[in-house]
């Protein structure tokens, strides 16, 4: 019994040294993802979460066209939203990002401006100072697939440390009843 | 034969491996291995949209965005790459809309080729099926080289 258990360690040792990098890996390689995706895009989570967020007035609000080459027999143009918002207590106006873009038909009626002049919209403010843009308080699907996608590595990797605790804690186990063992044999041949 | 088989696990690791190396790394256009890149932020040069002809009714969208940036005293003048799965006018529309700030966008430049620049957000679709693939690869080596050690005994 102990000549079989003294031969199966290198064995054990090797398997839970592994977990142990395993869990590092998915772990580290997890929350980097999440950290990467959550500042990703034009209204980045960390911003939401972090930043100094505030209500804001639209200033102005229209569409810059970008024009569609190539095989374009219905004249479509991308119509790219540029509204300028002013943050309640400042002066300055700052450029609204992170608002839809629309496909229209060149010559056919310009679809209404994506928000109203006057309207309020909370943003967060990023760039204090000239240079800065305010960003739409949103959730955005894909940033928000990215973090979950990072999150399953990370979950993992706890799930890995908590077998490997299990199993290190069983092996001790197993170590005591051995030892105990043979008086209780004793007792019984007796 | 029984030692044939017990090598059964450390195969299906190894490939399942080579497979995510493959997503993560080999054949996406912006591969999630970009994520580790440094992000350089780079000035949009020219955005082209166009839109090609490949049936009577069918029509699909190439997006293409040239970027100048500088890197180690530099000037470099590059294709973005990662565009080749956007195929509709609302794709391409919706990533200008949303990445080009005051004619600037985030680009990320690997070290190994820094005249190289990728979109800065990789595809999902690759990213969560090469984890995935990386995932069963990882926790299926211990097993197989147990397995084989077992059967190599035996």
């Amino acid at each position: 019994m102990s000549g079989a258990g003294a031969r199966r360690r290198p064995l054990t040792l090797f398997v839970h040294g592994y977990m142990l990098l395993l869990a590092l890996v998915l772990g580290v390689g997890g929350a980097g993802i999440m950290a990467v995706w959550a500042g990703l895009g034009p209204a980045p989570l960390i911003d939401r979460i972090f930043g100094r967020s505030a209500m804001a007035t639209v200033v102005s609000a229209g569409w810059s066209p970008l024009a569609v080459e190539g095989d374009n027999p219905r004249g479509f143009v991308i119509l790219l939203p540029e509204v300028e918002v002013r943050a309640d207590g400042d002066e300055g106006t700052l450029p609204l990002r992170g608002l839809e873009p629309r496909v229209a038909v060149a010559g056919e009626a310009e679809p209404p401006p994506p928000l109203a002049v006057g309207a309020e919209v909370a943003v967060t403010l990023d760039g204090a100072g000239q240079g800065g843009s305010a960003r739409l308080v949103q959730w955005r699907g894909r940033v928000l697939l990215g973090i979950v996608i990072g999150l399953v590595p990370l979950l993992l990797s706890f799930a890995v440390l908590r077998l490997l605790v299990k199993m290190r804690r069983g092996l001790r186990a197993e170590a005591d009843k051995t030892e105990a063992a043979p008086v209780v044999r004793r007792r019984i041949g007796g | 034969m029984i030692r044939l088989m017990s090598l059964i696990p450390l195969l299906i690791s190894i490939v399942a491996l080579a497979l995510s190396y493959v997503w993560l790394h080999g054949m996406p256009d912006n591969p999630a291995t970009s994520l580790l890149a440094r992000p350089v932020r780079a000035e949009v040069v020219s955005v082209d949209v166009a839109q090609r002809q490949q049936k009577a009714g069918y029509f699909t969208t190439d997006l293409a965005v040239t970027v100048r940036y500088a890197v180690d005293g530099e000037t470099v003048e590059t294709s973005v790459r990662g565009f080749d799965w956007i195929q509709d006018l609302d794709t391409a529309a919706a990533f200008v809309a949303d990445q080009i700030e005051d004619g600037h966008m985030i680009v990320r430049v690997p070290a190994s080729d820094p005249r190289t620049a990728f979109r800065p957000d990789p595809d999902l679709f690759f990213m969560g099926g090469g984890i995935a693939l990386l995932v069963v690869g990882l926790c299926l080596l211990p097993v197989g080289v147990v397995v084989g050690v077992a059967g190599a005994r035996s």
